[in-house]
């Protein structure tokens, strides 16, 4: 009886997860066409293709992970391998999983607030990747220090008995180390950027001409995908637009996910 | 808001150069302005005194008006500014008051600080704001066409594309002359624009930018209009 | 080096909440009315946090029957490859962009329902964020009831009671502080999230003032006005969005005391 029921539950979770993703994608996929991906927006997307919102969405995204990956590595390799087990570095620590809980509407107005209207960028790339390597940071460092922590310390041992400094240690042997469990976390924290929208509907304005600088407003696939159903566009092309979104968003995860299992052999 | 890209991508192809256009009812867009890192702003109110001060300046490329729109089942046809305002204000509760079914109304407006909803409560009065509101016209079109309460107000472009019953103020439809709400819509050039923006603005008001603002749901501007001197 | 970098990114919680005080200073005096009606002058944040707890409430109420279940499902029943297959769905569910779910909810359900009950459009903005929020409540549901020492269950049923009575006397109890970290962090994503609520609930303004479900949770708030807002009234929405950061902050650490047995 209970058996059942629960089997039922799951199977209920399975096709509605399944269906939704099968229907977007096989509404959305013939719709996907070369000129789509290629040509230029035009009539404020509703005609033309992808190529300004792809465009900004490769530099958007790739932009702040290259941003998040030193900055998120470092944090990441100080906690796990040099902070002294002291209370105030326990402090920092939970000071970082807070940063995990914040909403990412408020990631958006926080970059708004200082690097569109004080730092004067305006609603730009370079506002939205900013704004986006921020709410990226606590994920790339949990998941960095958790692939640190899972290197066996005869490796550390191992380095320091060849008479390698700690730096050296952490370069040389547990990077390479750790690299599929940082590399996951990477691949996860990209997929959270591509189909964020809020923090980039306040922070990279909209767009739709391709971008010649860092400066000029864009409009990622998320948040296009979001203006086309406000502007009530043509079903065929928001099915489109999301099944393109879903699946680079689908690919960066299997990959992350094979990565991990790979990783857990 | 008026798809300005349209007109710039269209000088653009001409071999005319390309420009950064930026809402200018927010600070951000007025702060791109005023830094010229936007070479022009687009606004659908009148500039406040204070941005005229700073230096900011708005040339009209067209007209647009508020339609008020209901549901396509609704018989009624005309209402009067003070329904309007007796809608807003939740004093009318219901259609049949102006002789439509006993349906409840639901009047739907546009966000605190949009060009929209500063032109509604000018010219309708209202000052009891507490209904949905939808952060773009097309989801006011939206939200009424699905809904036989509801009453909103959209631009020109949205009514065009159907769904929806446009109905009369005060005996007018919107194509009339005096129709009460009426807006200039303009671009708003800052201090440190290029002037190279003015070749654009000079497209934009001459005879085939004005067809494509007629084509993209605005009302081209009038002779006079066009004829008042512009230069800086 | 390495500690002023990290250091840094902790101070960022700091800096955000103190940025948005700062951005909030002109509105300070006008936040605490039960309406937010920025035309009139009122921006009463609770109206906002209010529909911000009530969408939340509403789709923790879809997820945490369904996400216990399959919880249980997952440590009940699955063999490995099934628990490994439905995981994985999990994950994939997590990573869904939520302008996917709210797009297609808005279109197909919302619009397609029209006018016929504002109720059933609350319950569908309930379904499609619990739906959201579910993989949350799933996953660490499950590595609850898997911490659970394994000699609980067996002895249980060797004492004769029934799978349903070992499940629902001994393993729930046992793992309630697991489940209700898992609870509570499914809960701030809850609140958090913006483009589900943005596109399918009726963005009322007015909150508690009128007899009819109003509903204007922060998140669609900020999304939608900070655009277009001046003077007191962006000020007004960077004081709901301190209010926002400090729920979300004080949940994240209930959740994290209730994580450490």
């Amino acid at each position: 009886m209970m058996r059942a029921v629960l089997t039922a539950i799951a199977l209920l979770v399975v096709g509605v997860v399944g269906g939704l993703i099968g229907l977007v994608l096989v509404k959305g996929l013939p719709g996907v066409s070369g000129s789509l991906l290629w040509s230029a927006a035009e009539r404020l997307g509703e005609a033309g293709g992808l190529r300004p919102v792809l465009t900004s969405t490769v530099v958007i995204v790739g932009g702040a992970i290259l941003l998040v990956v030193p900055i998120g590595l470092s944090a990441a390799t100080w906690l796990q391998e040099y902070a002294p087990p002291s209370l105030w570095v326990e402090q920092v620590r939970r000071l970082i999983e807070a940063l995990a809980g914040i909403p990412s509407v408020l990631y958006g107005l926080f970059g708004f607030s200082l690097f569109a209207v004080g730092l004067g960028w305006g609603w730009s790339h370079l506002t939205a990747m900013a704004t986006l390597a921020l709410m990226l940071l606590p994920m790339v460092i949990q998941t960095g220090a958790e692939a640190l922590r899972t290197v066996p310390d005869e490796l550390r041992e191992g380095a320091r008995a060849l008479g390698a400094t700690r730096w050296e240690t952490v370069r040389y042997s547990l990077f390479p180390a750790a690299a599929p469990g940082i590399v996951t976390g990477v691949l996860l924290a990209l997929g959270r950027a591509l189909g964020e929208s809020a923090a980039v509907l306040l922070t990279a304005g909209g767009d739709l001409r391709q971008p010649q600088s860092l400066l000029d407003q864009g409009r990622p696939l998320a948040a296009h995908l979001y203006h086309l159903t406000i502007l009530d566009a043509d079903p065929n092309r928001i099915w489109a637009t999301a099944a393109v979104l879903v699946g680079l968003v689908l690919i960066v995860q299997l990959t992350a996910s094979w990565l991990g299992a790979r990783l857990q052999r | 808001m008026f798809p300005i890209g349209v007109l710039a991508e269209v000088y653009e192809k001409q071999g005319g150069e390309a420009f950064a256009i930026t809402p200018v009812g927010s600070t951000a867009g007025i702060l791109a302005l005023e830094r010229g890192m936007a070479a022009l702003g687009m606004i659908a109110r009148p500039l406040l005194p204070e941005e005229k001060a700073r230096g900011l300046r708005e040339i009209p490329i067209g007209h647009d008006v508020l339609v008020v729109v209901v549901h396509p089942s609704n018989p009624v046809n005309n209402l009067r500014k003070d329904d309007l305002r007796q809608i807003w204000e939740w004093r009318s509760a219901y259609w049949s008051e102006f002789g439509g079914p006993r349906i409840r109304t639901l009047p739907h407006g546009r966000e605190y600080g949009s060009g929209a909803h500063a032109i509604w409560s000018e010219v309708i009065g209202t000052t009891n704001y507490a209904l949905p509101i939808s952060p773009d016209g097309s989801l006011i079109r939206q939200e009424v066409m699905i809904d036989r309460r509801a009453v909103g107000y959209v631009g020109l472009r949205h009514l065009r594309r159907g769904g929806v019953k446009a109905i009369r103020v005060e005996g007018m439809a919107h194509t009339d002359p005096a129709y009460p709400l009426k807006y200039h819509v303009s671009l708003v050039v800052g201090p440190k624009s290029p002037p190279a923006v003015w070749r654009f603005v000079r497209f934009v008001r001459s005879a085939e930018g004005q067809r494509i603002v007629a084509e993209e749901g605005l009302i081209p501007l009038g002779q006079e209009e066009l004829t008042t001197p512009l230069e800086p | 080096m390495l500690r002023a970098v990290t250091l840094g990114v902790a101070a960022l919680v700091w800096l955000i909440g103190l940025d948005f005080l700062w951005e909030a200073r002109p509105a300070m005096t006008a936040l605490w009315g039960w309406d937010w009606r920025p035309a009139l002058g009122r921006f009463g944040i609770p109206a906002l946090i209010g529909g911000s707890l009530m969408v939340a409430g509403g789709a923790i109420l879809v997820a945490l029957p369904i996400g216990i279940g399959v919880a249980l499902y997952l440590t009940e029943f699955a063999g490995p490859r099934r628990n490994r297959w439905l995981q994985r769905l999990l994950q994939v569910l997590a990573g869904m962009p939520s302008v996917v779910i709210g797009s297609l909810g808005w279109i197909y359900l919302v619009r397609a329902m029209g006018d016929r009950s504002d109720g059933l459009r609350l319950v569908i903005t309930f379904g499609l964020l619990g739906l959201l929020i579910l993989p949350t409540v799933a996953t660490l549901g499950a590595s609850a009831l898997n911490a659970l020492p394994p000699g609980y269950r067996e002895g249980a049923i060797a004492l004769g009671a029934t799978r349903w009575q070992a499940v629902q006397r001994l393993l729930l109890p046992a793992a309630r502080a697991g489940l209700f970290q898992a609870t509570l962090l499914a809960f701030g994503r809850a609140i958090g999230e913006t483009m589900i609520v943005l596109l399918t609930v009726r963005r009322d303004y007015a909150g508690f003032a009128y007899g009819m479900p109003a509903v204007q949770p922060v998140t669609s708030a900020i999304a939608m006005e900070i655009p277009t807002s001046v003077g007191i009234h962006r000020a007004a929405l960077f004081g709901a969005g301190a209010v926002l950061l400090g729920l979300s902050l004080l949940m994240g650490a209930i959740a994290r005391r209730f994580g450490r047995p």
